[in-house]
């Protein structure tokens, strides 16, 4: 168990410490705080994680819940790495492998930050949570606080996808769907954060929370046999999940889990909102918020990226590359996904797999290298987004009708 | 005579504040505002959402009725009623 001086928050920016609190921002210079240990509490090796139960709580030194018994674990975590190699074929790369997230609980990994900041709030006493969401937020926050008897306050779009809506209120969350974007849903909530006492996940307990992603890198590492792929596609919004993987990477490192934290660490978003990808493409420091999200991709619509300095900062440290897709790319990698490897993404899931192909064909990935494409979400919550498929016919109950439907002999 | 309008703030910034999130001043513009909330409250507060040059700090986001300003339109005209909110810029979804 993790006493709490071993946990502390620091600011990225100043790097001033602050404890054990429940705060996110700076007062000196309003940087994002984050989740730091002190030195010498990553003493597990490989051979004491790998006898765990199969979850993101199997990475516990590296999370920062010091009561464990406020853990609220549903299952999140601990999804298969798959070596995809029909996709591989495809796309004519010789190592690929898919880090399936679209099964967890709630069915995308947003399932792993909220296990942990829901375990955070019951830790800091919080009688309600809630969070800002493009979607999957919603449904992984409001099932974990269903399983910790807390109260949840969505606030998200009034555009997002009925399933993820309809899949959060069943979990019983209050749901408020705002008139506008996400950016303004977020508005709001960091305003409810700041005025009432409710821990909005991906506000006031957002050090803590980004730190539940960071297991979806360590399980990478670890499903490999202790050792990083050349590089790793991942769908990126706020540019949190991207920041995290590679915080994990890096800490498996300092533990000494693995040798060498080298990876390229790939950003993908859709056209239509990419204010990282344009940042690194144009070579700038400033990552200029996009007013509109104009994409179908919902679930990575965030204009005004909340890590969107660190992720492009990440992205360029580890030698990755970032790039931009348009909303038909997406759609035909969630085929192409689906029909390859059995696996169906949304499309801010499957975006990843498109970011690949359009990486290989320009020739900025090399066809010899080994990656991981991130697939963040299930398809079922977005299936109304695709067309009605040609593969499906109506026929009257007769065995002829059969033979002459599929051509049979 | 300058439009009256409502400034709202959250808890980190009310530290330089006296504590106070919510306001009513009289200001031509967000830039005015900064000024005005300087004069009653100390410069301080100044410095933390100014750079040197008189520039909107990078992790500062300023809304006038709900619209985000970019880091160039200090200078916007206020109008009687406006509301202008002052939100350090860390928050946002996860992916």
């Amino acid at each position: 168990m993790l006493s709490e001086a071993q946990v502390f928050l620091r600011c990225r920016e100043c790097g001033k410490p602050f404890g054990h609190i429940l705060a996110y921002v700076c007062d000196e210079c309003f940087g994002a705080l984050e989740a730091s240990y002190n030195p010498g509490r990553l003493s597990v090796s490989r051979s004491v994680i790998e006898a765990r139960p199969r979850s993101m709580w199997r990475y516990w030194e590296f999370l920062p819940l010091i009561d464990h018994s406020k853990k609220v674990d549903i299952g999140a975590g601990y999804t298969q790495l798959i070596k995809a190699d029909r996709l591989a074929r495809k796309l004519g790369i010789s190592r690929l492998y898919i880090k399936n997230d679209t099964v967890n609980p709630t069915f995308s990994f947003k399932d792993r930050p909220s296990s942990l900041a829901v375990s955070k709030a019951l830790e800091f006493g919080l009688n309600s949570v809630g969070c800002a969401s493009t979607g999957n937020l919603a449904g992984a926050t409001a099932a974990h606080a269903a399983a910790a008897g807390l109260p949840c306050y969505v606030f998200m779009p009034s555009s997002v996808e009925k399933t993820k809506i309809k899949q959060a209120a069943l979990y019983g969350a209050q749901i408020l769907l705002v008139e506008g974007t996400y950016d303004d849903a977020n508005r709001l909530a960091a305003l409810a954060a700041d005025r009432f006492e409710v821990g909005i996940v991906n506000v006031n307990l957002r050090p803590y929370y980004v730190e539940g992603s960071k297991t979806m890198g360590l399980e990478i590492v670890e499903q490999l046999g202790w050792r990083t792929p050349d590089r790793i596609i991942v769908p990126t919004a706020s540019g949190a999940l991207l920041s995290a993987i590679y915080k994990g990477i890096t800490e498996a490192e300092h533990a000494g889990l693995i040798s060498d934290c080298s990876v390229a660490i790939t950003c993908a978003q859709p056209l239509g909102c990419s204010p990282i990808v344009r940042a690194f493409r144009e070579n700038s420091d400033r990552v200029e918020p996009v007013r509109q999200p104009d994409t179908i991709v919902q679930s990575l619509a965030i204009g005004d990226p909340g890590d969107g300095y660190q992720a492009l900062k990440v992205v360029r440290e580890s030698g990755g590359t970032a790039v931009a897709l348009t909303d038909d790319e997406s759609l035909e990698a969630v085929e192409l996904l689906a029909s390859t490897e059995g696996i169906l993404a949304e499309p801010g899931g499957a975006i990843s797999v498109a970011a690949l192909k359009k990486l290989l064909e320009a020739g900025e990935v090399g066809r010899d290298e080994e990656v991981v494409c991130c697939v963040t979400g299930s398809g079922l919550k977005t299936v109304e987004l695709h067309p009605e498929a040609g593969n499906v016919r109506i026929i009257p109950p007769a065995l002829e009708a059969v033979r002459k439907a599929l051509d049979l002999r | 005579m300058s439009p009256r309008v409502k400034v709202t703030v959250t808890a980190v910034l009310a530290n330089y504040l006296g504590g106070q999130r919510d306001f009513i001043l009289e200001a031509d513009s967000v830039k005015d505002v900064i000024e005005e909330l300087a004069k009653k409250y100390g410069s301080e507060i100044r410095r933390r959402l100014l750079d040197e040059e008189g520039r909107l700090r990078r992790y500062i986001n300023i809304y006038v009725n709900d619209r985000g300003l970019s880091h160039q339109e200090l200078n916007l005209k206020l109008k009687e009623g406006d509301e202008v909110l002052i939100l350090p810029a860390v928050s946002g979804g996860l992916v």
